[in-house]
């Protein structure tokens, strides 16, 4: 993954439990010397040894971490580096989670060795969409369920969402049924 | 709206890259510069690959549409260098066809000239290639990066070098008295080194298991430095009293950054073969100090308990001279005693000159030449039987200033050769006298027209203890003291001798007209 998204895990760490942890942690995972770069390729793995070191350091599970990852996601890197291009992709949760592949599709115009997860939205009612989830990647469920909450944040729109199906082969598949308030 | 008719070269001419696709996925028409790529090819499943989306779609109609509101990336298969066409698919509902329109994402010089596109290729209103232009300036920007990125790795690896090889242990703290910084000599084990930036003193001292007292005052130490803003030296001595004792000078030393950040530099120095030298030199002074007292008390000694004989012997002498009951064999006896007393006198009175000169400190009055000439001639010009022509001239711009002692005992010694040497020479045997004083040096010449010195003999004159000729009286240190004393005061003398003609000695002393003034 690139490293934008080790260094949002930095800022989620530091934000939350402060500078000396983060670095405890990093150094546990083996990463001590290293200052990620956003736009620098690092393996997958590394992104997972430090949420599952993480959540050993800090006596929390992995699905908690996650979760927590994918709301900051959306609340600060999101917000603070893609500002611009979430406000555009609309204006309530629903017309954003449609554009959503768009702004993932055009990640890998730019970056081509990034793997984006891919998203499809059936909309049921005026209030109630399923959210297909595809992604080349294991056990980033419970980062889906941080991010969505996230977006609702974002949006100020609460939602309730039930987890419809769950496979995981060769590539992971979700379906998110996400009701608006 | 809906009666817009549009014609295939219309839309050919605005996407170059365009394709019509059937319920069964047939390509029916494709745009004229895809077609230079694609040729005839019908299959859309075996001319095209997914790549965005990929995991969720799948080669039918219905499953296309599904996706129509989503960015499309498609691959064209089967080329030797990927293109990848980026666009959107748009469903032509009266026909039941899929239209996609899109046209290559090219982001690199190479994806050109690998592709064989050309620009003409490419509709006009296409901002593909208007992105080209930003990523090749993005790119140069990043070379940039990288350029001044290694520049910086390569100043940082200078720096360290040099910091690892210096002889000396260098540490840095910051205002809050943890480590920044430390040299490989500080600290020579790397991964401790390593872990101790960010820790205190206190930590490297609880790592190490030493005296924590010890951390307690050495943090002192630190925190002073910093709090007064000044350096603060102290020493760290080691295995103390052993043969592996070892001293480390140390200096705190507070400093300020660019940025107005505060630092505390700490750099040790081991001072143990300093120490030692030191501590030898202390020892030898101490010797040395005794010596001097010791031969203080021997050139007391020499002054009254060998000279009071010599001159009760030489006074006793005199008597019995002027009383001329002696015969004529014991008269020749009683003239070698005399002589022999005489060179008894000198000697030890040369050896007084030496010690005074080495042992006692300059002492600069105002010299008048001519009256110490004078009478040094007077005392002398007995030595021999013939007259002897003392010839003066002194040319003064201001007074000569220098230690009289001194001055006094290099005229009688020189004065005193010019006798001894001299020859009869039909009654023109002469000594010339000669000074010439300004501020800053008074050259004086002692010329004769004596025995002169042999050719062989006149580098060692000044030698100790040398002596030309074995007839003459003298101890052979008269012209040793002569250097000696102009080494004192800083002077300089050269000797031109011709044997059987004559000797010259030129003299310059510095005149000691600045120490007179300052004092």
């Amino acid at each position: 993954m690139y490293g934008i998204v080790n260094q949002g895990i930095q800022g989620l760490i530091i934000e939350n439990y402060g500078v000396a942890i983060w670095e405890k942690i990093k150094a546990k995972a083996g990463y001590g010397d290293e200052t990620f770069l956003a736009s620098q390729l690092y393996d997958d793995s590394v992104t997972f040894s430090l949420a599952t070191t993480a959540a050993e350091v800090l006596d929390i599970s992995l699905e908690h971490v996650l979760k927590a990852f994918g709301k900051y996601w959306v609340l600060n890197i999101g917000k603070e580096k893609y500002g611009t291009l979430m406000k555009s992709g609309g204006d309530n949760i629903i017309q954003f989670l449609k554009n959503l592949p768009n702004f993932h599709s055009r990640v890998m115009l730019i970056y081509p060795n990034a793997q984006p997860p891919e998203f499809k939205v059936d909309v049921i009612n005026e209030n109630t969409i399923h959210l297909h989830y595809y992604s080349s990647r294991i056990g980033l469920t419970d980062f889906m369920f941080g991010l969505i909450d996230g977006l609702s944040e974002f949006f100020d729109a609460p939602c309730g969402v039930n987890h419809l199906n769950h496979s995981e082969t060769e590539i992971t598949y979700d379906l998110f049924e996400i009701v608006v308030h | 709206m809906e009666q817009m008719i549009f014609n295939a070269q219309l839309l050919e001419e605005l996407f170059p890259f365009f394709i019509i696709i059937e319920q069964d996925l047939s390509i029916t028409f494709a745009g004229k510069s895809l077609r230079k790529i694609i040729h005839e090819a019908i299959s859309f499943e075996d001319t095209f690959a997914f790549i965005r989306p990929k995991l969720g779609i799948e080669y039918k109609f219905d499953s296309i549409l599904k996706f129509k509101d989503q960015v499309f990336i498609l691959q064209i298969r089967n080329l030797s260098y990927p293109i990848n066409l980026k666009g959107q698919f748009v469903f032509d509902s009266p026909n039941n066809r899929l239209l996609f329109c899109g046209s290559p994402w090219i982001t690199s010089d190479d994806d050109f000239i690998k592709t064989n596109l050309y620009i003409s290729d490419f509709a006009l209103h296409d901002s593909v290639l208007d992105l080209l232009q930003v990523t090749s300036s993005l790119r140069m920007e990043y070379d940039d990066k990288v350029t001044l990125n290694s520049e910086i790795e390569k100043q940082k690896k200078f720096y360290e070098n040099l910091f690892d090889n210096i002889p000396v242990d260098i540490g840095v703290f910051d205002n809050e008295l943890r480590y920044k910084f430390l040299n490989k000599n500080s600290v020579k084990d790397e991964k401790t080194r390593k872990w101790l930036i960010n820790k205190t003193l206190k930590d490297y001292y609880e790592f190490r298991n030493l005296d924590l007292q010890l951390a307690d005052e050495r943090q002192a130490l630190l925190q002073k430095a910093i709090t007064e803003k000044n350096t603060v030296r102290y020493q760290d001595v080691y295995n103390e009293f052993n043969d592996n004792e070892k001293v480390i000078l140390r200096e705190l030393f507070p400093y300020e950054d660019y940025e107005g950040r505060n630092y505390l530099m700490a750099y040790g120095v081991d001072i143990t073969e300093l120490k030692k030298g030191r501590d030898e030199l202390i020892i030898k002074n101490k010797e040395l100090e005794k010596l001097n007292g010791e031969l203080d008390s021997l050139a007391y000694s020499i002054t009254h308990d060998l000279r009071s004989p010599v001159l009760a012997l030489m006074g006793l002498l005199d008597i019995i001279y002027e009383s001329g009951e002696f015969g004529s064999e014991n008269k020749e006896y009683l003239t070698l005693m005399r002589k022999s007393i005489l060179r008894l006198d000198d000697t030890i009175r040369e050896i007084l000159n030496y010690y005074r000169n080495a042992r006692t400190e300059i002492d600069y009055t105002e010299i008048n030449l001519l009256h110490f000439v004078n009478q040094s001639f007077e005392s002398v010009q007995y030595y021999v039987n013939y007259k002897i022509k003392l010839e003066t001239s002194i040319q003064a711009d201001c007074p000569f200033y220098s230690d009289e002692n001194r001055i006094i005992t290099l005229i009688n010694n020189l004065i005193a050769n010019a006798v001894k040497y001299s020859r009869e020479n039909d009654g023109n045997a002469f000594i010339k006298f000669s000074a010439i004083i300004d501020h800053e040096n008074c050259l004086i010449t002692i010329q004769d027209n004596g025995e002169g010195i042999p050719y062989d003999h006149q580098k060692n004159v000044f030698k100790i203890f040398h002596r030309a000729s074995s007839t003459t009286s003298g101890s052979g240190l008269g012209l040793f003291i002569c250097s000696e004393i102009i080494n004192k005061l800083n002077g300089k003398i050269l000797l031109e001798s011709i044997p059987l003609q004559g000797t010259k000695f030129t003299i310059t002393i510095p005149n000691g007209t600045k120490t007179i003034e300052i004092s």
